[in-house]
């Protein structure tokens, strides 16, 4: 092992190393622009509310969510083109910590509509790099802001607090003011969605060279070689745990964020989900089943078939719908669903967009078949039909 | 944290006399009481397998009553027989080795377990394989008892009163722990979820024992530990409970482990409890499979000398090169037709696979270099290959090194040759397949580090 004295040179080496490498990475990520030194202040571009409402005699711009708890800001920009543009800075405060910003734009000729995360807003100022986007080339048509609940795990809880943006602004970094944005993407919150039990992506709108691990990676082999030089011995495995270490560090910060998220935004009493919408549909048709009657062996004979284009939504109130006994009805995969469906067996139809299949003079009509059903209950996204043969 | 707790515990005292039976004089109290839980696991779910089995109506409440009584009578008998032997489980000396850098990592240990306990205890079953299949199984099985069979979706849609689930065929082991909790806790899904970080302590404190036991080192125990609470896809695997993946991953660790007990000093005992907790993985995963035998055949491997490992291992080579010159063989059975042929691989029951190699490199660097699941894991590649390379005489190294080829000649063929490459590119399986070996592969660094720091302690093979 090192001696303490090494050690000593170690942390401080570190210290110098991380102060030295960030400002460099952000020099070398704000110098890869064509800038023109045109700042924008958004907040003068008569900013329109798509979702959300304004408030008022306020000094900033003020909203809340509607009533979806969405919020989404239209900016009346007349020529802009993204590559004079480098970098967006702003300060929201109020942010519900369940909630993400993104900013939104669309390309002139092209009907794509991008958009990018911001960094979860904190109240103080804060900068993103849009440069190293890809889609951030050309001129820009459309430009807009977006306030929804993170990805999958976030929930839609209308919130009526009343969130501000202090500033926003489309400007060239400057290289002493935002020499810390680096260090900010580090620390970043980045909370985990569902995918995350596949894969924990990185925040790839950041270049390589300026990726946590890159520079964990660059540390560990310059003071190796710099420690062997220096003291004709190589303590690789002091060095690669200063440097795993490094990263815990980033990583438990993130994980507190993540534990503040999780924690106030479900209740474990009164669990709130993700597609709680869902849930209640399915709560709804539970009791239209009679499962609150204790009738759970006929919620066994008689099955449910679901029935909707989109298979996440028709997966989740299968679960949710348990224990009554149900699955999916594909109308491509079983053509015949005549031969399928029982006396008694019920067709739940579902969209939460409002386009589910509703029956039509006591016929339900798929794949040029007709089934004889009755509607036992239907509201704005479900229609439940009994089969009658 | 009560909930963890409680299931942490409950767990311990079901397995705490089979842990103790099976342990030898020199285990420490780590390992036992760490693989104590695991036992309990593997206790619960067999017992409730064979009322399957063999459709026993007994009530589960009842059955779940029956445990409790059992597990505290195993734990007065247990308290009473170490109070007997003079043997006290905590005292001054677990804590004498201890100094501030001790300390530090396990404030290290405990800050990340507070953080992960609080976030499973507070998130609703969000895992998609977890409500899509293992825990939708145990919530039919909740409400309609553990026998209610459950049949495909083709069946299900032509039959009456059969329920379905998309995972009908695969172990049950996940669902029935979840059903077996239920009993006490409702249907709660974040409560139950509560055996994951439970799971996860009693693994940490059996790989520290463990570890500790094979090196005689607390030092290099304690820096496993560091390294495995500190790896971001280990943890997100916890906190979004519902997944079987990490089950795999504890149980093929003690498994590996515990037979490297048996090599060091063989006994009964030792052999006993690593058949164990070989059986408990095919519980939980069908893949669990290819792991048991790849850890049967490098055992076989290690027992030999070193002289005819390697003529084993260059038959093995010489096999392979004759079977592919000769394009494979294929037989056929009254019950399917087995084919192995360098394109094509068929077994009944199993499936076809269709071989034919698809580049999935760069998907696979991103996973494992370029992105947030491994910390700085897989960086150490570099290290291992050179010091296994440099210590293969080492007769520590021998099991794990073995067990490691072979895996990744597996997860090579899987992911580069079969229609799983698909999963690779898209990352829905690769990460998960790579943590069933993580504890075997960070064990295997330790065991590096401390053969390469101290290498006259150390035999070599004959």
């Amino acid at each position: 092992m090192l001696k303490p004295l090494a050690i000593r040179i170690i942390l401080y080496a570190l210290v110098v190393f991380i102060l030295l490498y960030s400002l460099l990475s952000y020099f070398v990520l704000a110098t890869d622009t064509n800038t023109s030194n045109q700042d924008i202040n958004l907040l003068d571009k008569n900013p329109q509310f798509i979702y959300g409402s304004k408030i008022e005699n306020k000094e900033n711009l003020a909203f809340q969510l509607d009533e979806y708890g969405e919020a989404a800001i239209l900016f009346n920009l007349k020529q802009l083109q993204a590559e004079d543009i480098p970098a967006l800075s702003y300060q929201i405060s109020n942010l519900p910590k369940n909630y993400q910003t993104l900013l939104v734009w669309q390309l002139r000729e092209q009907q794509e509509i991008y958009e990018t995360k911001l960094l979860q807003a904190t109240g103080s100022q804060q900068l993103i790099l849009l440069s190293n986007i890809d889609a951030w080339r050309g001129e820009i048509s459309q430009l807009g802001l977006s306030f929804r609940p993170q990805d999958h795990l976030g929930i839609p809880v209308p919130n009526r607090t009343e969130i501000q943006i202090q500033s926003l602004q489309m400007r060239t970094p400057s290289y002493f003011r935002d020499s810390l944005t680096l260090m900010q993407y580090w620390l970043a919150y980045n909370p985990l969605n569902y995918r995350s039990i596949n894969h924990l992506s990185l925040d790839k709108s950041l270049p390589y060279y300026a990726q946590l691990q890159s520079f964990a990676i660059l540390w560990l082999l310059s003071f190796s070689l710099l420690l062997y030089v220096k003291f004709k011995r190589l303590s690789f495995l002091t060095l690669f745990l200063t440097s795993w270490l490094f990263i815990a560090f980033f990583n438990t910060v993130n994980s507190s964020k993540q534990t503040q998220w999780a924690t106030t935004a479900h209740d474990i009493n009164n669990t709130t989900l993700p597609d709680d919408n869902l849930l209640k549909i399915a709560k709804q048709v539970k009791a239209l089943l009679g499962l609150n009657n204790n009738r759970i062996n006929k919620i066994k004979t008689n099955k449910v078939l679901v029935l909707s284009s989109d298979k996440y939504q028709r997966s989740r109130i299968i679960y949710h719908l348990l224990p009554v006994n149900s699955s999916f009805l594909d109308t491509n995969i079983e053509k015949d669903t005549k031969s399928i469906v029982r006396n008694g067996d019920f067709i739940l139809s579902i969209s939460l967009n409002n386009d589910h299949v509703r029956p039509q003079n006591g016929q339900l009509i798929l794949n040029d078949l007709r089934l004889k059903v009755k509607e036992v209950a239907k509201s704005q996204n479900f229609s439940i039909m009994e089969v009658v043969k | 944290m009560i909930t963890v707790l409680t299931l942490l515990f409950f767990y311990m005292t079901l397995g705490i006399p089979f842990a103790a039976l099976l342990s030898s004089n020199n285990d420490n109290r780590f390992k036992i009481v760490g693989e104590s839980f695991f036992w309990g696991v593997f206790l619960v779910i067999s017992l409730l397998n064979i009322m399957q089995y063999f459709s026993l109506s007994l009530s589960l409440k009842t059955f779940y009553y029956s445990m409790l009584v059992y597990a505290c009578c195993a734990l007065l008998v247990f308290l009473y027989l170490q109070i007997k032997n003079n043997k006290i489980l905590l005292n001054a000396s677990i804590f004498q080795n201890f100094t501030p850098l001790y300390l530090l990592a396990l404030a290290l240990i405990s800050l990340q377990l507070y953080s992960i306990i609080l976030q499973n205890q507070a998130l609703p079953l969000s895992a998609w394989d977890g409500w899509y299949g293992w825990i939708a199984k145990a919530k039919i099985w909740f409400y309609h008892g553990i026998n209610e069979p459950l049949v495909a979706r083709t069946q299900w849609l032509i039959t009456e009163s059969k329920f379905t689930s998309p995972i009908f065929q695969y172990p049950d082991g996940l669902s029935l722990i979840y059903v077996f909790n239920a009993h006490y806790f409702g249907w709660n899904e974040t409560l139950l979820n509560g055996i994951y970080p439970a799971s996860l302590i009693a693994f940490l404190l059996a790989y520290y024992g463990n570890i500790k036991q094979l090196l005689n080192s607390t030092k290099s125990a304690c820096l496993a530990v560091v390294l495995l609470i500190t790896i971001p896809f280990i943890n997100t695997h916890i906190i979004i409970a519902g997944y079987a993946d990490i089950w795999v991953a504890f149980y093929l660790a003690l498994c590996l482990l515990n037979i490297q007990h048996f090599l060091n000093r063989p006994s009964l005992k030792k052999l006993i409890q690593s058949i164990i907790f070989m059986s408990a993985l095919p519980m939980f995963k069908l893949e669990s499979w290819v792991w048991l035998l790849l850890v049967v055949f490098s055992f076989v491997l290690t027992l030999l000398s070193k002289h005819r490992r390697r003529m084993m291992l260059l038959l093995m080579g010489f096999v392979f090169i004759v079977w592919y010159m000769l394009d494979g063989f294929e037989y056929h059975f009254s019950f399917g037709e087995l084919v192995f042929k360098p394109n094509l691989i068929k077994v009944p029951a199993l499936g076809t696979f269709v071989l034919s190699f698809v580049n999935t490199s760069s998907a696979w660097l991103e996973a494992l270099f370029y992105s947030n699941n491994w910390n700085l894991l897989w960086y150490s590649l570099p290290f291992v290959i050179f010091a296994s390379i440099k210590m293969k005489s080492h007769k520590a190294l021998v099991l794990p090194s073995l067990y490691l080829t072979f895996t990744v000649l597996f997860i090579f063929v899987l992911f580069y040759m079969t229609y799983a490459s698909i999963f690779a590119n898209d990352f829905t399986s690769s990460n998960r397949v790579v943590l069933h070996i993580v504890p075997v592969y960070i064990y295997f660094i330790i065991l590096l580090v401390h053969e390469y720091s101290t290498p006259k302690k150390t035999g070599t093979l004959k």
